[in-house]
């Protein structure tokens, strides 16, 4: 899964705001996040708010396959302190269709729920699996 | 006749060369206990009396004669007493009734009982006086310059809460109209945190209150006077000075907190939001924002526009707004059919409202739905 650290800006309780799936302009249109088959939620927080020293609302995720239905690209882009980096790449979309694929992603992952922090009464999604790895795609038509 | 009686020394917070209008007003507090505690004083004296003689208080009064500064911060207030009509062995009850007053409060700075002398109901005027004054300011209020008896905001709660068990303050409080009582001459306010609060209804706003009850959108914003308890709750409102309405004062609130005024708010990038813009977006969607619509979420964008998003099912629409661009753009999306609808509309059309609010209706619907 493309595991999305989400500036509080743009959460809404547990709502995340299409905006927090967008590439900003310093982005070039690469939307930037976390490879789960790498790197689970918690240390992929950790990473973005202690090592990067960014401000996160927390990990929210989509799917491999739910960002290939939008017909975006995605591909690993290590940096030096991760190697699970990746990115979802916009390039080539204008920018009506950029806030677009980023409303439906963010509706995805909203759906999903915050991957961590949990809160102290929420359970792993989907028993048997640790919150890091993918969960099978949801139905939602 | 007028004489020396008392030099009131103010100091800290406002008193800097000039006497605020509620301080004034407190002042007037004191002359009616140094009047009531005077005919007290005289009727102790004289057990087989009644009442005081006639013309006994109504001689009585006290003059402003003079403000100067003092050291920092100080204020300095010369009163004389005008005693026109009174005997001379009355005036005495006078000056009694001011030493038993700086006693009082002195005893309490102190933390000492108050003087067995001092009637406690009279312990009532000081939710009065010394009402206005705020947590940095004191009055010094001693006819003995080697004694101060110095009151503060606390020490007048204080002694107010000793007298009735409960004391009178200023408030300035915000809410919903939660209950209206025509016939018993009062409504309730919900305030932002929950409590209810009683408040007396008055001709003057009742047309307000009337159009607010039952809109929960609609706060209600009123100062005036309130009774608190030792614990610093309020009991009730006893009389309202100013009230007003605000419609939408919590998508007010809401663009308020989140559209930041400074620039780098996005991890160091992110342009503060555009000044004119966000008059013109928050002036038209707090003053015409329909009731029949849910609020949308607000974030500022990091150009410096504004993103306004309604969460639904399915459907989700965004509302965003360009410094420096007459557009607005809209657009909504359905995740689940992947389906996307936009409009354009410009702000120079004096409709962009009623299209904006459409838009909104027709894919998210109504809270009353």
């Amino acid at each position: 899964m493309f595991q999305r650290s989400v500036h509080p800006t743009y959460l809404r309780k547990d709502v995340v705001l299409g905006r927090g799936f967008m590439p900003t302009e310093a982005d070039e249109g690469l939307l930037s996040g976390y490879n789960s088959e790498l790197i689970n939620a918690s240390e992929a927080f950790k990473h973005r708010t202690i090592i990067m020293g960014k401000q996160s609302g927390g990990i929210w995720a989509v799917t491999f396959d739910e960002i290939d239905s939008h017909s975006l690209p995605y591909a690993g882009s290590p940096i030096e302190t991760a190697s699970s980096h990746m990115h979802v790449d916009f390039n080539g979309l204008d920018a009506k269709q950029i806030k677009a694929k980023a409303a439906m992603l963010a509706e995805l992952a909203t759906k999903r729920g915050r991957r961590h922090p949990l809160a102290q009464n929420e359970q792993t999604p989907f028993l048997g699996l640790a919150a890091d790895m993918p969960l099978p795609s949801p139905d939602l038509t | 006749m007028k004489s020396p009686f008392i030099t009131p020394r103010f100091e800290g917070g406002r008193f800097d060369g000039s006497l605020p209008i509620e301080v004034a007003r407190d002042l007037a507090a004191y002359q009616d206990l140094i009047v009531a505690l005077a005919k007290q004083l005289y009727l102790d004296q004289h057990p087989s009396r009644q009442r005081v003689p006639k013309g006994f208080s109504q001689g009585f009064r006290l003059d402003l004669e003079q403000l100067q500064e003092g050291s920092t911060k100080a204020l300095i207030a010369s009163f004389t007493m005008a005693t026109a009509g009174l005997l001379e062995p009355d005036l005495s009850y006078f000056d009694s009734a001011r030493d038993l007053v700086a006693e009082c409060v002195r005893a309490k700075s102190e933390n000492r009982p108050i003087p067995t002398e001092f009637p406690r109901k009279f312990l009532t005027f000081f939710n009065a006086f010394g009402k206005s004054l705020r947590e940095d300011e004191t009055v010094d209020i001693t006819p003995d310059p080697n004694r101060p008896a110095v009151l503060t905001a606390s020490s007048r709660k204080l002694l107010a809460l000793e007298g009735q068990g409960y004391y009178f303050a200023d408030v300035q409080l915000q809410g919903t109209v939660a209950k209206n009582e025509w016939e018993a001459g009062r409504f309730t306010l919900r305030l932002l945190e929950g409590t209810l609060v009683d408040i007396p209804l008055s001709p003057t706003y009742r047309d307000q209150i009337r159009a607010a009850g039952g809109n929960e959108r609609t706060m209600v914003s009123m100062t005036g006077v309130a009774a608190f308890d030792a614990t610093d709750k309020i009991r009730y409102v006893s009389t309202v000075s100013d009230l007003f309405t605000l419609p939408n004062l919590e998508l007010s609130l809401e663009m308020d907190n989140t559209l930041p005024i400074e620039q780098g708010w996005l991890d160091g990038e992110g342009e503060a939001v555009d000044v004119d813009l966000r008059e013109v977006v928050q002036g038209v969607f707090v003053t015409h924002y329909p009731e029949s619509l849910p609020y949308p979420h607000v974030a500022p964008t990091e150009s410096g526009g504004i993103h306004l998003e309604w969460v639904g099912s399915p459907w989700r629409v965004s509302a965003e707004f360009f410094p420096g661009s007459k557009t607005c753009e809209l657009q909504a999306t359905n995740a689940s059919e992947r389906q996307v609808v936009d409009l354009d509309l410009s702000l120079d059309d004096p409709s962009w409202w009623e299209g904006v609010t459409s838009f909104v209706s027709k894919f998210i619907g109504s809270v009353w739905d």
